[in-house]
């Protein structure tokens, strides 16, 4: 089978980080879009949990935010 | 930006310089916060003209504050862009991919159901109902001491229902196809034979097993039904907020029958360049213990050489495969403000896992092609004999996965955009994609639209294959003439690969999935959630995937409901908390006022308009000896009389409850309050096979265990009087019947056992009555209460047969408060419970005392040494935790019946 580099995979992260650094950031001020609850990171963290509970029993990869926990997943 | 604006990095750079030693940093933070909570009141203040603003805002102190501090025609003053700055040097940029997994701080409760729909088994209709998850998370999460937060969780899952043990060639029938209606109920064949061509291509076979001459390459699950089992996990997490960033320290335990897992995880995020920057780093460790017993009735057909040094026996002759595993987990990632309203996030995770690393309930079927069965082969072609192996995984994984999200805030329609990539691959040979995309859109009067796309695509591991071929035998009998024994010779490991697997989540295979979340926010910092989702794995999603894997397609859905109490805000937009019960019309009270932990519909509240949500759990323990009344039975008595008619083979060792019940109370009026109580129930039970009995049922299965939603109370109470601090009210009530009846023992046995003990079923059943008077009172640090309520059956019958019995209580409780904030109570309670009316009127096993209807119900007394805390300052004042163990103190038990051991209640109440 033929398998997909990871190198591209890479090369695509640190382009957009790189990207991202060389942007003009906002000052302090001016961030208010970020305060909205929707904006949030962590909004619906309990929904979020119950999907990747869901996504980690089903599917064959750890996800990118697993951690400790979730039992045995065996059924 | 103007010239004349301050560098707040320049600022924030001086004051990092010269403060370096611990008393100068104490001061710093607490500078930080003092200023934080002047650009709060500042905010208020400036606000302060149009209170409906002021109703509106429910968003976290420091969220408001940067609302307010949005960009504006006229420019800020430089007080505020200090004071901006001095609140935007908190951390909060922590990425959505750390965030997932950590606590959120913030108190929530989400009910959640996950269902599957029937798998395709090609003409063979399972009797097994798909599975289906009930999950139920509870936690509490608020912060203290300005920089610290904390979080503690409980979460539990209930599964049961139909799952894959394995993957054959349909032409095997093992889901049972040669009944005469193709209807699968019973065990399903993991054993069998299989007719090959010369190309070693599956022949086709007719309903009795014989083969036909046509290929059949389809393959099918083979379809058993997993065990009802419950998951109870504890989690809590502490952390703290830094000049330069924050700190979180987690960890918790997972419980169930057979795993068990401790976790920790160390998370931290660093702020870089003014809060344009965020590093973000995650550490986390899990032991997992595997302890699984193997279905007694597919023990003899499991071969479980491959992991023979791993397998033994319980003290009940149950077969075990045991192991443990260990999982590390290393995070890095950084988030980016690229401009006003988009934010960079970027991820990688490096996970290492060794140990026993298997499904123990998955077995791949091996057709061995031995020579001296070919007889029985095809002209040509070659017999198979068709055997289940334990599957085999390698003792250790390695996986990488890097993601990325973007998110982006469209102030036009006030829209929040968030899409992410994440790629994922290990050394077992799995590759995943997993792309998502979702929208956050305010949809007026506080409601929140979220809908989200999902797509995940994965190629199968290394070790993968739906079931393998072996030219060798399963087994050979060898005689050896020099000493006339014979011997048998099972088969060769080298004859196989390594490792193996027919799990279908190691297969390739893609899903999509979609849903919405419809969130409503109430105000004061409580948000109401709906959400649902759908979720669909084919083989036609997966990128270069095959159709012939298309017989693992299936979907599911998922349902959620939550609340969300930001305590924080809840207290700092000035909402009145604890307003009811701290400041009523009659004035504070103290902490003994209250009735004990234990005691249900035992007070009002005071203030019409006002909320109270409440959360009792309740866990109690029976173990020890079998009682007849009240003195110890033996076990002769046992076996003869117990289960009379019929002969008892096996009684209880041990029996928990765990309830989690919700209360939601509201005051329309001073003098009607009205409650309603969803609960939550799960039990679990030990037996032992009785000496001298009979084998049954329960000898083979010496645990069982049920959960799920429980009965739903709805009470109204009514105010009686109330004369300084002596008051009593009315409570009449009625339960819905919501809870189920119909728990079966496991399906997946040689014959249908039929309903499990009545005391493990999950509900009453019946309509009833719930009828109470209660009194309460109080002299200085002095309080007391009584009351006397019930349950009568408003139906002769449930819908199995049978109604519980009605119950009668009466209590008596006393209070001192020892300080203004703690009390201890003691109270007397006396309960007769009358025994169970009726029987199941479908099969059921009467081999144990549970199994008979006569051994329920007696006269009880208990005492309860109680401790309630009620809040007298900050944030969470007025509210109260109470605590209280219910201690037996004598017994009459109707029949025979477990010896109590006792109960421990936890209450929490938050009034608003």
């Amino acid at each position: 089978m033929t398998r997909r580099s990871p190198r591209g995979a890479w090369v695509a992260v640190v382009l957009v980080v790189w990207l991202g650094v060389g942007c003009a950031s906002p000052e302090p001020w001016q961030r208010s879009a970020f305060a909205r609850p929707h904006m949030a990171p962590d909004a619906d963290a309990p929904g979020r949990r119950l999907r990747a509970h869901v996504y980690q029993s089903r599917e064959g990869t750890t996800p990118l935010d697993g951690s400790g926990g979730g039992g045995c997943g065996c059924y | 930006m103007a010239a004349t604006e301050p560098r707040p990095g320049a600022l924030r750079g001086r004051a990092d310089a010269t403060v370096r030693s611990p008393a100068g940093r104490r001061l710093q933070r607490r500078a930080r916060a003092l200023v934080l909570r002047l650009a709060f009141v500042f905010e208020r203040l400036r606000v302060g003209a149009t209170r409906r603003a002021l109703r509106q805002r429910s968003e976290h102190p420091v969220r408001v504050a940067l609302q307010a501090l949005a960009p504006r025609p006229a420019p800020p003053s430089a007080c505020l862009r200090a004071l901006t700055h001095a609140a935007l040097a908190l951390p909060m940029l922590a990425s959505s991919l750390v965030q997932a997994s950590s606590l959120a701080g913030e108190s929530a409760l989400q009910i959640g159901r996950y269902q599957e729909g029937d798998r395709d088994l090609y003409g063979v209709t399972s009797a097994f109902d798909p599975i289906v998850v009930d999950v139920l998370e509870v936690g509490v999460g608020s912060t203290f001491s300005d920089l610290w937060r904390f979080d503690v969780r409980f979460t539990q899952d209930t599964w049961s229902g139909a799952t894959p043990v394995a993957i054959a060639p349909q032409a095997m029938r093992g889901n049972r196809p040669t009944s005469p209606d193709g209807v699968s109920g019973a065990t399903p064949y993991i054993e069998g034979s299989l007719y090959f061509d010369a190309n070693l291509s599956v022949l086709e076979t007719d309903g009795f097993g014989n083969w036909t001459g046509q290929v059949d390459d389809q393959l099918v699950h083979t379809i058993s039904s997993a065990s009802p089992e419950t998951r109870q996990q504890f989690e809590g997490s502490l952390g703290r907020d830094h000049a330069f960033g924050d700190f979180e320290i987690s960890g918790g335990v997972s419980l169930e029958p057979d795993f068990t897992s401790g976790f920790f995880d160390l998370t931290g995020t660093l702020d870089l360049d003014a809060g344009r920057t965020t590093l973000e780093f995650g550490l986390g460790y899990a032991h997992g213990s595997t302890d699984a017993t193997i279905d007694h009735d597919a023990v003899p057909y499991i071969d479980t050489r491959s992991y023979g040094s791993q397998v033994g026996y319980d003290a009940l002759g149950n077969k075990l495969v045991t192991g443990t595993r260990n999982d590390f987990r290393l995070r890095a990632g950084v988030v980016r403000l690229l401009d006003r309203s988009t934010r960079l996030e970027a991820t990688a995770a490096y996970g290492h896992a060794d140990g026993y690393l298997a499904n123990p309930y998955k077995v791949v079927e091996v057709a061995f092609l031995d020579p001296s069965q070919q007889f029985l082969a095809p002209p040509g072609g070659y017999y198979g004999d068709v055997h289940a192996l334990l599957e085999r995984r390698p003792d250790a994984r390695n996986e990488i996965a890097i993601g990325g999200r973007i998110a982006r805030y469209v102030e036009r329609s006030d829209t929040a955009l968030r899409v992410g990539y994440a790629f994922g691959w290990d050394d077992w040979g799995i590759e995943s994609q997993t792309f998502d995309f979702d929208i956050g859109q305010p949809i007026g009067f506080g409601f929140m639209l979220s809908p989200r796309f999902r797509y995940y695509t994965q190629n199968a591991a290394d070790f993968y294959s739906p079931y393998l071929v072996s030219p060798q035998a399963y087994q050979t009998i060898v005689f050896d003439p020099g000493s006339g024994s014979v011997s048998v010779v099972p088969w060769n490991p080298a004859g196989l690969p390594a490792d193996y697997t027919s799990d279908h989540r190691l297969a390739g295979f893609g899903t999509l999935g979609g849903g919405a979340t419809l969130a409503k926010d109430l105000g004061r910092g409580i948000g109401l959630s709906l959400g649902f989702d759908y979720y669909s794995r084919a083989a036609a999603y997966q990128i270069g995937g095959s159709r012939r894997n298309d017989f693992m397609d299936f979907d599911a859905y998922t349902i959620s409901g939550g609340l969300v109490i930001d305590l924080a805000a809840l207290s700092l937009a000035g909402s009145g908390l604890a307003s009811d019960h701290a400041s009523g019309a009659h004035g504070p009270e103290h902490a003994g006022a209250r009735p004990p932990a234990g005691v249900i519909a035992g007070h009002m509240l005071h203030r019409a308009g006002a909320f109270m949500l409440g959360y009792r759990s309740e866990y109690s323990r029976a173990s020890g000896d079998m009682l007849k009344s009240s003195t110890v039975a033996t076990t002769p008595q046992l076996v003869a009389r117990a289960c009379a008619p019929f002969l008892c083979g096996s009684a209880p060792q041990e029996m928990t409850m765990s309830m989690h019940m919700f209360e939601l109370m509201f005051a329309p009026t001073r003098w009607l309050n009205l409650m309603i109580m969803p609960q939550y129930v799960s039990m679990e039970m030990q037996l032992v096979p009785l000496t001298g009995g009979p084998v049954d049922v329960h000898s083979q299965h010496a645990e069982h265990s049920t959960g799920g939603w429980g009965d739903l109370p709805m009470i109204a109470l009514v105010r009686l009087f109330e004369v300084d601090e002596q008051r009593a009210h009315l409570g009449l009530g009625i339960s819905a019947p919501t809870g189920s009846v119909s728990e079966t023992l496991r399906l997946t046995h040689q014959d249908f056992q039929g309903y499990i003990h009545y005391g493990m079923q999950l509900g009453s059943g019946t309509w009833d009555l719930l009828p109470s008077l209660t009194f309460t009172g109080g002299h200085r640090r002095w309080s007391w209460g009584t009351q006397l309520d019930g349950v009568v059956r408003l139906e002769a019958r449930n819908d199995s047969g049978y109604a519980l019995g009605d119950r009668f209580r009466a209590q008596l409780w006393g209070g001192f408060a020892i300080t203004p904030w703690l009390s201890g109570t003691l109270r007397g309670v006396y309960t007769w419970q009358d025994a169970i009316h009726g029987e199941y009127d479908g099969l059921h096993p009467v081999g144990s005392p549970p199994d008979h209807p006569s051994n329920y119900g007696g006269l009880f007394w208990d005492v309860g040494f109680g401790l309630r805390a009620t809040v007298p300052e900050g944030l969470l004042r007025g509210q109260s935790l109470a605590l209280e163990w219910v201690q037996p103190v004598a017994t009459h038990f109707n029949g025979f019946q477990l010896e109590r051991v006792g109960s421990l209640v936890v209450d929490f109440e938050l009034t608003f």
